[in-house]
């Protein structure tokens, strides 16, 4: 585990393609940080955990940051209200029976459940940040980093440090309010004055800085979030709704599993299931063509989307609702084939499948070429990534890859190597 | 790194993985569940724990009535009602008599959740549930009539079989306030692990692998019978402790070996041993040695399972009844006054007991 | 760490590249290793067409080539040139771009048969598959051919016909994405016969050894009893006892002993030559390497068991379950990925999940 630590943080950051991608718009929706420190803060839990700011606000459940009274450990306090009418909500009760089973190092875990007055707090590990947000301060900081070389300022502390590295410090140092607060990221550095930061000197930073994360922290990520995959699948456990906003990371560059509220355990199919599962970007072509029952392979599809987006930054299908979903979708992968009718015609028993209005000019064999331009990978030097890819964005749940196959992926060989 | 027993371990075969062939099997994989950490007791263990409720609860009750009834009530009591009541408040509800009781309201959630038509999954989680509520908690502190439909609304929840709590109070005409109550103090006492390896899954693989390790030389549609009977004992069998003593395989192996000894020992014998299981020892080479006594150590455990299985602590009628009647004296100390008093009047038929009562046990 | 800055050196080398390299490689030459014993001597009065220094004067001088367009180079100049990244081949027209990792030594005078043996490597590493892959001997046979062709058209197909040559590589690239995991399979397969038979070679030498020193051996031990014989003859000589009679004794003792070591070393010859014992021994040898060198990634890190208790059938129809087969009927199903063999591979993992766990006998130990 540390040799794999270091070797992640001690990389050097190195400009990747000069290159952005068309949207710009950035997913700021979960910079929920520290000024909206919750007016109910200091109230005690059972009084055993002290609840500090508010992290967070879901459907059915509220986040604080905490502290354990005896031992000063940070934990995450998810509170439930508790339903008059039906009791404990079933949400709440899949998510503790599941996560109750899963103990691994991928994957967040649960110290307790506390049951005061009108409400059910669950106990969490504390961790730092999530995936996206992570990603949105690193960007941030390649956005600093830039403009700061290019006004020639020696400030060699922030230019010598990675981006990746320099936020993790910012957390440690407990700054990381500053960065993600700030209106204007770039005006806030410590900078000589006199130089004006113009709104087109700041586009031309913008254009030429990454939005990705650096290739070995991607494989690193994407390997921890396989193994926490794998491992709910190896308890026969689907997550269903892994997406960058639940994927938690601490200062030691590790990735968790979290949000366990829409997971639920499988054996037989049964065909109860909704179809509303996996937020609609990482959604997977079979649930989005109307398949009510699945297995692990809905998981591997949100991997595959997930992946991607922590290469280039930005989510891989970003669709508007559901139809231009299943377009996006589409248009990169490839319509379904003559060859997926013969070997299984997984599609043609879809409710949502409309052969006919369909476009089948991308037969979907380039694939790979589609995939290595919106990512800005070289067909060449990345070509296990795009393997790993394209096997994982599979339009045939069939032909995904499990999660242990994934493991088991080239791409991942010189993880391996140093683990074992 | 993680501070659970499984990754530390995980983590020091990594570490030896060249020197030695210490791997994670699935055999891990059921030790890592809460059913084996939480749920899974030797039955000296299990045993004290439940004597040892007993004993607390027997205590806490003795003072009790001491101090408020004896005291409140004082005038009233003449010293002959008096000792009747130390008597009879002295010797509690014992470890073996909660366990007769709670079997036989167990029993009753299965009832109960037949009548729903709930599947098996749901029926069985009831009734784990229910059982394991009471290994931590008295009869006296909660009677099990007033748990029944909260376990079974819980288990429907946990299992994701979904209904509403209108619906479900609807159905089993209960008042859904009374339901929900005692949800919450039902999941804390199940140490909000609601997971379990349940026996039907492993029953369908051993019907599947039986078929194949037998192939040829058994008929299928016989094989389905054996099935089926075997699924309706694996129901029956969580009105006994063997879920805590056993691991699932363990258990559904013994219900099949119940249902046709010599068909599944035949399985198990070509499957483990490939030699007749009778071979002296002398004559075998030492990986035979090695199956020989693993395969003598799974018969021991089944035949111990089945003994387990067997075992009933269904109380009969008049036990029941009796158990019950004392549990209802420790919640209103009162009927016991008024039954001893009605008693000393007849004076003749001690068993007579009011009606309702009655009713309520059978 | 050496790998991941590896990984991040060949990122910066893309970035430095034009637009995007179209020609793809999607082999590793890793067998470029070879002698420079290997290093013709005629070629002493070859001078580098790039800087012009000439073998004659320098003769450490080394040329490499790069499979991209086989131009011949000197060893500074590449450092020279490709160090900072890959960029074009200094050749006058040729427009291809090189990298500094891929050039190696040329082994063959004849560049042609260099370019063919390259080509010839690449394509068997991909086009891997073996007999029993086929289903007739006609299909391999086919395969064969078809292999040749793809050699033949790379190796001789130049920058001329282009566009034939990307045909070439598309098609051997679509192959390769189509058969990878069998490409995978194969090659490990390859490794492994490589690797049985020198280790079966090995073992033989030491066998063919230990009997030779047997029969040495044996030829001395002849030595020392003829000697011994000799004294006991004259030893029984001396005690006067009949010549003849003693004779016949030390004969008949010397025949049954010489019978018997021949015995002995027929016996020993059986054992050394016998397939139990090598059978045996490479039995243990691939039971070492599926311990130790073909760990699965898993999620315990590669810890994980791999014999199952259980084997799913092949032909999973043989399985009589009315249920699961109905439910591989229905479209629904079918649509969302069912498959009926991974439920019954789900099934029998249950029914052996905790099979190893007494529980109360672990129960107390933990006690």
């Amino acid at each position: 585990m540390s040799t794999r630590d270091s070797q992640a943080s001690n990389e050097r950051q190195v400009p990747r393609n000069p290159s952005v991608s068309s949207s710009s718009s950035f997913n700021t929706t979960n910079n929920n940080n520290s000024t909206t420190a919750a007016n109910n803060a200091d109230e005690e839990i059972d009084g055993k955990y002290k609840q500090l700011e508010k992290l967070g606000k879901g459907t059915y459940a509220t986040v604080y940051t905490g502290i354990n009274k005896k031992t000063g450990q940070l934990v995450a306090l998810k509170e439930i209200k508790l339903d008059q009418e039906e009791g404990t909500p079933s949400t709440a009760i899949r998510e503790i029976s599941l996560m109750k089973e899963l103990k691994h190092e991928n994957i967040v875990r649960l110290y307790d459940v506390i049951h005061t007055e009108e409400k059910l707090t669950l106990v969490f590990e504390k961790m730092d940040n999530d995936l996206r947000k992570y990603m949105d301060l690193v960007y941030k900081e390649r956005l600093k980093m830039q403009q700061q070389n290019s006004q020639q300022v020696t400030n060699e502390a922030s230019s010598a440090v990675p981006p990746e590295v320099s936020v993790l410090r910012n957390i440690i140092n407990g700054s990381e309010g500053n960065n993600v607060s700030g209106e204007t990221p770039i005006s806030s550095i410590t900078g000589p004055p006199t130089i004006d930061s113009s709104a087109s000197n700041e586009r031309m930073y913008t254009a030429n800085v990454s939005k990705g994360l650096d290739p070995s922290l991607v494989k690193f990520f994407a390997f921890q979030l396989i193994n926490g995959t794998n491992y709910c699948h190896e308890n026969k456990i689907l997550h269903r709704d892994l997406k960058p906003q639940n994927l938690l990371i601490n200062k030691n560059l590790q990735l968790k599993l979290g949000d366990f509220g829409l997971a639920r355990a499988f054996g037989l199919p049964v065909s109860s299931f909704s179809s509303d599962v996996v937020t609609l970007w990482y959604r997977s072509i079979d649930v989005l063509l109307g398949s009510k029952s699945y297995f692990t392979s809905i998981d591997t599809w949100s991997i595959g989307c997930i992946i991607a987006e922590m290469i280039s930054g930005v989510p891989l299908f970003k669709g508007a609702n559901e139809d231009d979903q299943i377009l996006k979708i589409f248009q990169l992968i490839g319509y379904p084939r003559e060859r997926d009718l013969v070997n299984s015609g997984w599609y043609i028993n879809l409710p949502k499948y409309n052969g006919k209005i369909w476009d089948f000019a991308n037969s979907g064999l380039d694939t790979i070429h589609a995939l290595a331009n919106t990512l800005k990978l070289n067909l060449e030097t990345d070509f296990l990534t795009l393997d790993l890819l394209v096997k994982l964005l599979q339009l045939d749940p069939l032909r995904r890859l499990t999660t242990l196959e994934a493991l088991e992926h080239p791409y991942f060989n010189d993880l391996r190597r140093s683990t074992i | 790194m993680s501070s659970t027993k499984t990754s530390d371990k995980a983590a020091k075969t990594a570490d030896n993985i060249l020197f030695t062939n210490q791997r994670v099997t699935d055999d891990d994989i059921y030790r890592n569940s809460t059913q084996f950490s939480a749920w899974s007791f030797t039955k000296e263990s299990l045993n004290e724990i439940r004597v040892e409720l007993a004993n607390k609860t027997r205590l806490r009750y003795q003072q009790k009535i001491e101090s408020y009834f004896m005291e409140e009530e004082a005038e009233t009591l003449n010293d002959e009602e008096k000792e009747a009541i130390k008597l009879e408040f002295s010797l509690g509800i014992s470890a073996e008599e909660q366990l007769q009781i709670v079997t036989l309201y167990t029993q009753k959630v299965q009832v109960f959740c037949t009548k729903l038509k709930l599947p098996s999954e749901v029926v069985a989680t009831s009734m784990l549930f229910f059982k394991k509520f009471y290994i931590t908690n008295s009869v006296i502190d909660l009677h099990p009539k007033n748990l029944i439909f909260t376990c079974i609304f819980l288990a429907c929840k946990s299992e994701n079989h979904f209904i509403s709590a209108e619906t479900f109070a609807a159905k089993v005409k209960q008042d859904k306030q009374k339901i929900l109550e005692n949800e919450f103090r039902l999941l804390e006492s199940l140490k909000f692990s609601l997971m379990n390896h349940h026996l039907f899954k492993p029953l369908h693989g051993f019907y599947l692998d039986i078929q194949s390790v037998l192939q040829g030389k058994i008929d299928k549609n016989y094989l389905g019978t054996v099935y089926e009977k075997s699924k309706k004992m694996l129901i029956n069998s969580y009105l006994s402790d063997a879920f805590y003593y056993y691991s699932p395989p363990h258990i559904t192996l013994t219900a099949l070996i119940m249902e046709d000894e010599q068909l599944i020992l035949k399985y198990l014998e070509l499957k483990f041993l490939g030699f007749d299981p009778e071979t002296s020892s002398d004559s075998l080479t030492e990986s035979q040695k090695i199956s020989k006594n693993m395969y003598d150590k799974l018969m021991k455990t089944v035949s111990s399972c089945k003994t387990d299985i067997k075992t009933s602590f269904l109380p009969d009628r008049d036990t029941a009844w009796k158990i019950d009647a004392r549990i209802h004296y420790f919640i209103d100390p009162s009927a016991f006054v008024k039954r001893f008093r009605a008693q000393k009047e007849t004076a003749s038929d001690i068993t007579e007991e009011p009606d309702q009562k009655k009713q309520k046990v059978e | 760490m050496s790998e991941a800055i590896a990984l991040t050196e060949n990122i910066e080398q893309i970035d430095l590249t034009e637009p995007k390299t179209e020609t793809i490689k999607l082999y590793s030459d890793d067998d470029s290793d070879v002698d420079s014993e290997n290093e013709n001597d005629d070629m002493r009065d070859i001078v580098c067409p790039i800087c012009k220094t000439s073998r004659y004067l320098s003769p450490d001088m080394k040329f490499l080539v790069n499979p991209e367009c086989y131009h011949k180079i000197c060893e500074s100049c590449v450092d020279r040139i490709f160090t900072l990244g890959p960029t074009k081949c200094p050749y006058e027209n040729c427009n291809k771009i090189l990298r500094k990792l891929k050039f190696k030594r040329q082994i063959f005078d004849n560049i042609e048969i260099e370019k063919e043996i390259d080509v010839r490597n690449k394509v068997y590493k991909i086009m891997n598959k073996f007999l029993e892959d086929f289903e007739t001997r006609e299909d391999y046979d086919k395969f064969l051919e078809d292999r040749e062709d793809v050699i033949f058209e790379l190796s001789n197909l130049d920058s001329n016909n282009e566009t034939q040559l990307e045909e070439v590589e598309k098609k051997l690239m679509k192959y390769e994405q189509m058969n990878k995991r069998l490409i995978q399979e194969n090659n490990q397969k390859m490794k492994s016969q490589e690797m049985k038979q020198s280790d079966m070679e090995s073992v033989q030498q030491t066998l063919q050894k230990e009997r030779l020193a047997l029969l040495k051996k044996m030829e001395e031990q002849n030595i020392e009893d003829n000697q011994s014989y000799k004294q006991k003859i004259i030893a029984e000589l001396s005690k006067g006892t009949d010549k003849n009679k003693i004779i016949a004794n030390v004969k008949m003792e010397i025949k049954l002993k010489k019978s018997s070591q021949r015995r002995k070393l027929e016996e020993l010859n059986k054992v050394l030559k016998s397939n139990s014992y090598t059978h045996n021994h490479f039995n243990k040898m691939q039971d070492a390497n599926e311990e130790f060198a073909d760990v699965p990634f898993t999620p315990f890190n590669g810890d994980r068991e791999l014999h199952k208790k259980y084997k799913v059938l092949e032909d999973y129809d043989f399985y009589y379950d009315p249920f699961i087969s109905n439910l591989s009927k229905v479209p629904k199903y079918i649509a969302n990925g069912f498959n009926e063999k991974n439920i019954y591979d789900k099934l029998l993992n249950e029914a052996f999940l905790g099979f190893g766990v007494f529980v109360e006998e672990e129960k107390k130990q933990a006690n």
